[in-house]
This record gives C-alpha cells, structure tokens and sequence, in this order.
C-alpha cells in the first residue's frame, strides 16, 4: 500500500493544479450558484403597467402600494399603449383603476373595481393578481367596517359619534401596531423550521449533480494509465493490473470523501443545510464506482471527459437539480433517480443496484495481463 | 491562398472524421432534442397539474370554536370546485397518518386560535408538509400567507370594531354576539374577494401563442447544443508533438480553427434548415421567402459568433477538461442570455440594459420580431460589428498562443 501511495503522490506532484481543481470545484459551483441565482431572484421584477382612470388619493395609494412590492416594476401609461405593450409581452399583465375608484370604495360598494388583463405568456399574472385584489381588498374591508360601526352606533346610541376617516385611521394602526397572525412551515419529521424563502436550487441536489462530474473528470487517470507505458512493467511488481487500479481508486475516493466531509461542514455553515454523512458516503462510492467503470469503457480520455459532460448534463436535467425548484416536480419516480441515496438515502434503487452488479461483474472478469 | 488550402484541407479531413464515425452521429443528434424534451416535459406536468390527482392539503382544528368550524368549511367548500388543490377537514391524527402518503401538507389551527383572534395576540397557523413533497408544500404555504394577509386584515377590522362598540351601551353578550356575527361577515366578505376584479386575456395576433415561442426556444437551444457538440466532435486533442509538426508543415492553430468552424457551421446549417422546416410547417406558421433569408442571416451571424468565442476559449484554455468546462458554462450562459429559457422581460433591470450588446439575445429577438411578430425588417449591423470584433479577438488569440504557447 505504501508504494501506491507514493506513486500516487508523484503522479498528483504533476497534476496538483487540476486535482485542486476538480476537488474544489463542486463546493465553489454549488455556492456560487446558489449565491448568483439569490441576488438575481431578489432583483428579478415582473414589469406590470397600470392604468389611471381617475387621479385621487385612493388611486394614488394603490398605485404606490404596487409600486413599493418589491417583485413588481410598475409603469404607469395610457390604456391603449398598455395593452399594445401587452400584446407585445413586454408587460407581463395590466390593471386598469376605473373612475369612481374612489367613490365607490367611501360607498362600501367593490364591484368591479378593476380589470386585469394578462395575455397568453403571463407567467407572473397570479402572483401579481392576488397581490393586488389584497391591497385593494383591504382598503375596502376598512371602509365596510367603518360603515358597520357607523350603522351600529346609530342603533345602539342614536346618533353617529365617529367619522369614516377615525375609522380607518384605527384600523390601520391596530393592523399595524399589532403582528397578529403569521404562518410557519416545518416538515413532518425534522423539527427544524424552514427558512421563509425557498432557495431557487436545492443545494445538496446541485451538490450531487457537481461532485458527479468531478468524480468523473477525475477519473480519466484510468485510462490514461492503462495507455501508458509504464503500466506494463507492472508484471515485475507484486500488484496485479486490477489491484493497482483498485487501490488507487480507493486512494482517489478517500481523497474525494476527505473533502466531502470538508464542503459538507462549509455548506452547513453557510446555507444551513445538513446532510446525513453516511449519504454522503454511499453517494461518493456509488459516483466514484460508476466513474470508474465508465473510464474502462474508453481509449481516449478526451472523448470519456466529453461523454462525462454528456451524461452530467442529462442527469442534472433528469433529476431536475439543474432546474429551479420552482418549476420542479417530482416527476422521476424515486427508485430511477440518480440523486436518491444521496438525497434520501435510499439505497435499494436503480442506479446502486446497477453500478454494483457491474462493479462485481467487472471484478470477476478474467485478468488481461497476467506475467 | 495557402490559409485557405490548408483551411480546405482540414475541413476535409473533419468532413472525414464524421463519416468514419457516422454510428456516432444518431447520438449527436438526439441529445439535444432529449435534453429540450425533458426540460418540456418536466416544465409541461408543473404548468399542468393533474386534474384527476389534485394536491390533498388538510386542514386539522385544534380549536373546536365556532369560527374555526366556519373558516374550515368555507375554505373545505370553496375548493371543491374545479380547484387542482383539495382541502378537507381532518382529525390531527387522520392528519398525522396521511402526511406521509396521500397529503401534500396539513394546516393545524392551534388552540385558542379564536380566542387570540378576538383580543388581538398574535398567533401561528401551522403548515405542516410532506418532506417527501416539498414543492408542493411550499405552493400550500404561499396560498396559505395570503389567505393570512386577508385574515389579518378582517381581524384588524373586527377589533376597531369592538374598540368602538366598547363605550356603546351594549350588553357583554350582546356584543360578543355581534362579534361573532362580524366576523362571520368578512369571512364570506373575504371569500368573495374575486368580485373586485375583472379579468380578461389578450390574445395576440395568431402566431404568438406560447407554444410558438417555446417551439422557437427549443429550436434555438437545440442548434445552439448541436454546434457545442460538433464543434467537440471535431476537436480531437492532438498531442503536443503533432502540433508540433504540423507548425513545420506551416499550418497555423487558426487554419485548423477555421476549419473546424466551417464545417460545424455547414452541418448545423442543413440540420437546423430540416429542423426549422418543421416547425415552421408544425406549427403553421406564414412566411415568405424573404423571412427566409433574412432568418438565415441572423442564425448564420450568431452561429458564427458563437463558435468564435468556443475556438476563442479552445486557444486560451489548453487543458482540455477546463475548456469543456468553460465552453459548457458559454453555452449556458448564451442561452440564459438569449432569453430562450426564461423570456428577457423578467431580468433584473440593469441585465435588461445590457442584452442589446450581447450577440445571444440580439440574434434571438430579431428571430422573435420576424417569426412571431411578421416583421419584415432586421437590423444585421450590430451583429455583423459583434461578429467583427471576436474575429479580430480570435486571430489575435490564435497568434499569440501560436507564439508564446510552445
């Protein structure tokens, strides 16, 4: 063992930028992805245009209401512009306030207030919607209670004592003074409360699809090795061709685990997701027993590292870690998903099965260069 | 005259390589078109949820006051219709044993719900999801937050109204009574929230439906990954000492690149005619024969400028896992650009400033204006000046690693 470590220690002497390289590339990919897609997230704005009908403090404040919601960049424009624009999908929807926004609110009366309008490529048109009917909804919720009390005080005292304005003067402070109800989510079985905000990727998922490729690119040594020359005066050693590239395997995936364990703490610390460690390890068996195998399969490690990529790509699109967690459904049953054990640990499924029924039959394969 | 013999020479040779490996090519072919297809189908079966398999929420009533019965019947009622999401009330233990199979997440109403609602404490509304089910789970909490904001806001209304009623000479019952009657009030208030609001949908002209744009996506993506992999496919690592003597054989690095160009961009062209054949005659779209050209012009221009700025990053990155890395990293970026993934419209502003210059999005838009839009005009010159300027990148490139690069 100690003649492989040292002949993998001259090798990685040579290759000590590309190895650094590839072993830190998946916890740099993985944050920084994540880091990029949070700030563009939080700048990203659906442009919406409003219409003016009527020009009074009502309207006015809704307007700034919409304004202020940080998703939404608003314009403001005459109606016929707004939907030429629309038509044209550079808004993504328009609200037009009609006249007597105002009025009609003062007279408890919110038929109709609005019309939205959204085209066929809407995609942000619900949010923004729902958004708006509460802003609204909550002007003319004010205004109904004002009434009720005025009707109430006029049957219990007789006579009128406050004004709408009071009203809905208090009614804004209570709302605002008092954080009365707010909702939490927390998933059935861990008792952690999950942040707010969904991140737009699933760290780990991303991880996963990242520490596969630099399995991957790492291992072309196997190839590169059995072309080299040097590799035939193995018969003079005690180490069969198998069992040297065995134990380097096992040198290569101690390494790569060393630094597992190393991004698994960073990622903690930075995005405060935990994995269980014993995922971690089957996962870096499993990606480093199939990168292996893979790498028996060519000559050239050019095109290995090209089908590497290939093969990253679809997998990444396949289990959806490459794909926003928005639009991400869990469409690939769980036993065919190459992420699972590492995900949720889920060892009897399709890809563990096959990569260790090929690793064993490829252990069992007679032995090509024998002395 | 020798650059271009020797440019030939290669483009033959490339030519060449395809047919020895022709077995390769079906593959080359069909990854693009599988990628496009899954993302499509993964975006499609969220965009359309199943309408027979509808997302199972329950709603579980720790509380047991009469209000809470009638927010749970309201909600449970309302989501019968047609809705792809389905409530129902639950015991906390029917609640407990589905969470882990049927149910997407479950709302717990905690004790004293009411009662804190009344004096103004403030109170959780536990989402309780399925860790197996997590998109879902998220898409129950934000309906769940503006259910809340309408809660919050019927809540601070009832209690300006108690803080009214107060001085008035108004029994305790009788006023809780009148309470229970308000609140009972803006709940149905709340459910008809729709009302305030009408709703129309603009269609554009007949050729602008969404499928028409992501088909024209798709197809982008797709000769835009065709060139990636051709482009591969014809970069054989030589080793150092073939380049070496192939310098002795006066051949330049920018001769091979040339080459290689030409031929990735000559089998993209007929693929990428074929395939916009298709799309246009599946999807019925009307062109005359001057759209045509002036598509081939904008395709051929980002085509062009595309594999510059690939035969660009071959020559500055020597290794050739970090140049796969780099040209798989432009490629994403180009098509995040071009506006194919997620249309330009919902990028940050100051992103949104930039796209004019940008090669990816400018070819993609004028493709948009002529197809989408029949717009019979394009504007060729800020491509062509894009173009100009990663030639003139390239060349420098290549005759600086020809030099310093041994």
């Amino acid at each position: 063992m100690k003649q492989i470590i040292t002949t993998r220690l001259m090798h990685w002497k040579k290759q000590w930028v590309s190895l650094m390289f590839w072993l830190l590339f998946p916890f740099v990919a993985t944050v920084s992805v994540i880091m990029i897609t949070d700030a563009l997230q939080d700048d990203a704005q659906i442009p919406v245009g409003v219409v003016l009908k009527e020009e009074t403090d009502a309207s006015e404040a809704l307007v700034q209401k919409i304004k202020s919601a940080p998703f939404i960049r608003t314009t403001i424009l005459p109606e016929d512009k707004a939907l030429y624009r629309l038509e044209k999908h550079d808004l993504d929807s328009v609200f037009t306030i009609h006249s007597n926004f105002e009025q009609k609110i003062q007279q408890n009366n919110r038929s109709r207030l609005i019309t939205a309008y959204q085209s066929d490529l809407s995609l942000a048109y619900s949010p923004v919607k729902e958004m708006i009917v509460s802003y609204v909804q909550q002007e003319t919720g004010r205004a109904k209670a004002a009434f009720t009390i005025q009707e109430l005080e006029k049957r219990y005292s007789g006579q009128t004592q406050s004004t709408i304005e009071d009203i809905v003067a208090k009614s804004k402070t209570i709302q605002k003074e008092e954080d009365l109800l707010s909702t939490n989510l927390t998933f059935h079985g861990d008792h952690e409360t999950m942040n707010d905000t969904q991140r737009p990727f699933n760290v780990w998922g991303l991880w996963g699809i990242f520490s596969l490729l630099s399995a991957m690119l790492l291992f072309d040594w196997v190839i590169k090795e059995k072309q080299s020359k040097a590799i035939w005066r193995l018969t003079f050693s005690r180490w069969s061709l198998k069992s040297y590239l065995l134990l380097n395997s096992l040198l290569y995936t101690l390494v790569l685990f060393m630094t597992d364990m190393l991004t698994a703490v960073s990622l903690y610390y930075i995005f405060g997701e935990w994995l269980n460690p014993a995922n971690l390890l089957v996962y870096r068996l499993l990606i480093c027993t199939a990168a292996f195998l893979l790498a028996h399969l060519f000559k050239r490690p050019f095109y290995y590292n090209t089908v590497a990529f290939a093969l990253v790509l679809l997998a990444g699109i396949g289990t959806g870690a490459l794909l926003p967690t928005r639009i991400t459904a869990d469409w690939l049953p769980d036993f065919a998903s190459p992420l699972s054990p590492l995900l949720a640990g889920n060892l009897l499924s399709l890809w563990p099965l096959a990569i260790g029924v090929t690793f064993v039959l490829w252990l069992m394969r007679k032995e090509q260069y024998h002395a | 005259m020798t650059f271009i013999r020797h440019s030939l020479l290669f483009f033959k040779s490339n030519l060449k390589t395809l047919q020895r490996k022709l077995p390769v090519l079906p593959l080359l072919l069909l990854f693009p078109v599988i990628l496009v297809s899954l993302m499509a189908v993964i975006a499609i079966s969220i965009i359309q949820p199943d309408e027979d398999e509808p997302l199972r929420v329950g709603l579980v009533d720790l509380d047991k006051s009469q209000e809470t019965e009638m927010v749970i019947e309201l909600i449970e009622s309302s989501s019968q219709t047609g809705n792809y999401i389905k409530m129902e009330a639950l015991t906390e233990e029917q609640a407990r044993e589905q969470i882990n199979e049927q149910l997407s997440a479950y709302v717990s109403f905690p004790k004293g719900f009411t009662e804190s609602l009344y004096n103004g404490d403030s109170v959780t509304l536990e989402v309780t999801g399925n860790a197996g089910r997590r998109t879902e789970s998220y898409l129950v909490k934000e309906l769940l937050d503006s259910l809340a904001r309408h809660i919050r806001t019927s809540q601070a209304n009832i209690l300006t109204i108690d803080d009214y009623l107060k001085p008035l000479p108004i029994a305790d019952d009788k006023r809780k009574d009148i309470l229970v009657q308000q609140f009972k009030d803006f709940l149905i208030y709340t459910a008809g929230k729709d009302k305030l609001l009408s709703e129309e949908q603009i269609t554009n002209q007949a050729t602008s439906s969404p499928v028409h744009y992501y088909g024209l996506a798709a197809w982008f993506i797709i000769i835009t990954i065709w060139l990636l992999a051709f482009y591969s496919f014809f970069s054989n690592d030589d080793g150092i000492r073939m380049q070496n003597r192939m310098r002795l054989y006066g051949v330049t690095v920018l001769q091979q690149l040339t080459a290689k160009i030409t031929a990735t961009c000559l089998i993209t062209s007929v693929l990428g005619a074929i395939s916009f054949y298709l799309y246009v005659s599946i999807m019925a779209i009307p062109l005359y024969s001057e759209d045509y050209i002036r598509i081939a012009l904008l395709t051929l221009l980002y085509c062009l400028i595309y594999l510059g700025i690939l035969a660009m990053l071959e020559t500055i990155f020597t290794g050739h896992k970090i140049r796969l890395l780099m040209q798989s990293l432009l490629t994403l970026l180009v098509l995040l650009a071009s506006g194919a993934i997620i249309p330009t419209l919902y990028f940050p502003l100051y992103m949104q400033h930039l796209l004019p210059y940008l090669f990816a999005s400018e070819g993609f838009r004028w493709l948009q204006e002529i197809i989408l839009n029949g717009r019979f005009y394009a504007d060729y010159i800020p491509m062509t000046l894009m173009l100009l300027c990663t030639v003139m990148i390239l060349i420098g490139t290549s005759v600086w690693k020809e030099r310093a690069v041994k």
